[in-house]
């Protein structure tokens, strides 16, 4: 079947047609399979926040008309999922995403630092300083929660090349917040 | 800081680079010099001189029907050198030239190296067959980005290597992760034939006893123009690839 446009799908959701979930999860049901797997690391917890995600979208369009609707329904699966994450935390750990926020916490400020939306438009800045094929590898790992070996297949590039872009990009990271002002 | 709100900063991020990072896919090039001229006109500044008949000027003793075939012992690769047909334009174009002392390479030579060539250094080094030595490496800096776009400083477009071998064999290579690598001539063929080394297609052409072909490995584009015999020259590609 031809994949489905994206204002197409959200005009399904506007007429409260039931298809719209379906052509949701043709479309992009793998890739929230892979970042909710990727965080929790649990097939049924994924295919729970999925479909709670789906249902997301459901009650949000409309009146919200997403665009672009990759990045929207990304972001409902993975809110969902860090949510489930944080409440699993203290029985169950070893996720992909933990390795990656393990990671990142060498070069986030120093544990009493408070300002979420600082960070966050901090990183946007700095994102915006690096190539898009760094930004990529940046967002794979730390966003999408992907494992190097799924960065290094996405890339096309080879894992020794993602580890050190990563740490090099990590490490620029830590400059470009203590340039901001940043105690790490 | 802790881990829930390093993960609530970065899930905030701006919703373009999620987009961005979700529909990426790695970019595919062609892969053949013929094809090239045409992106490299857009990011060379000047063609100097009118297309040159280089199987008459350069290469008088080539014959018409010159398009060799040679098979390898290992029967997928397919060897053929073309050497009819030719013309070579010659450009001028607008870079500058940086040096590098390729055994004290900066952090930021190496960070630069691999944001454009998409692989690290020492994995790149690596790569060099054994009995070549990399003798000296420059970027050629250029105003002009892979699409064509023009911006007001030169930053790195590729990277450049003089390597040779015991036996006086010569290569100059340059390779970009990004693009095509920029050329100061271009070769033109209509109807050559195409090689395919390790399941890579490429054409290889002879002009004046050296031999030039553009292919991709691995996903980095490598220009080649080798004054070493047809053997070597395949030895070493494969080393590449």
């Amino acid at each position: 079947m031809t994949e489905v446009e994206d204002n197409m799908i959200i005009s399904l959701f506007f007429e409260r047609s039931e298809e719209a979930i379906e052509r949701l999860d043709e479309k992009y049901g793998a890739l929230c399979m892979s970042i909710s797997r990727n965080i929790l690391k649990s097939e049924e917890d994924a295919k729970e926040c999925v479909n709670d995600a789906y249902l997301g979208v459901w009650n949000t369009v409309p009146p919200q008309n997403p665009n672009p609707l990759t990045a929207y329904v990304c972001r409902i699966v993975r809110n969902i999922s860090t949510a489930r994450y944080h409440k699993n935390t203290a029985q169950r750990r070893n996720s992909f995403y933990d390795a990656a926020l393990d990671e990142l916490a060498e070069c986030m400020p120093s544990p009493d630092f408070k300002g979420v939306s600082e960070l966050t438009s901090a990183l946007n800045c700095f994102l915006g300083t690096l190539s898009r094929e760094n930004r990529v590898i940046f967002i794979r790992r730390y966003w999408f929660g992907d494992s190097i070996d799924a960065v290094t297949d996405k890339m096309k590039l080879t894992a020794n090349t993602v580890y050190v872009r990563l740490s090099r990009i990590r490490r620029r990271l830590c400059e470009h917040l203590r340039k901001e002002g940043f105690s790490l | 800081m802790k881990r829930s709100k390093i993960s609530e900063a970065v899930g905030n991020i701006s919703e373009k680079y999620i987009e961005e990072a979700a529909q990426y896919r790695p970019k595919s090039r062609r892969g053949i010099i013929a094809a090239s001229a045409a992106a490299a006109a857009v990011l060379i500044l000047a063609v100097t001189a009118a297309l040159l008949p280089l199987s008459k000027q350069l290469n008088p003793a080539v014959s018409k029907s010159d398009t060799d075939t040679h098979y390898s012992a290992e029967a997928e690769d397919i060897i053929r050198i073309n050497r009819d047909d030719l013309s070579m334009a010659v450009a001028d174009m607008d870079i500058i030239i940086e040096w590098y002392d390729i055994n004290d390479l900066s952090d930021e030579v190496k960070d630069s190296f691999e944001n454009r060539v998409g692989m690290a250094w020492t994995d790149f080094a690596a790569r060099i067959p054994e009995g070549y030595t990399a003798e000296k490496m420059w970027s050629y800096l250029s105003r002009w980005d892979e699409n064509g776009v023009r911006r007001e400083e030169y930053s790195p477009f590729d990277y450049r290597f003089d390597i040779s071998n015991p036996s006086g064999g010569r290569i100059n290579m340059a390779v970009c992760g990004v693009s095509e690598p920029l050329r100061d001539c271009i070769i033109k063929c209509s109807g050559a034939s195409p090689s395919r080394i390790d399941g890579v297609k490429m054409y290889i052409y002879e002009v004046g006893g050296t031999y030039y072909t553009i292919f991709q490995g691995n996903g980095i584009w490598y220009d080649i123009e080798a004054q070493l015999s047809i053997s070597e020259l395949t030895e070493f590609i494969k080393a590449l690839i």
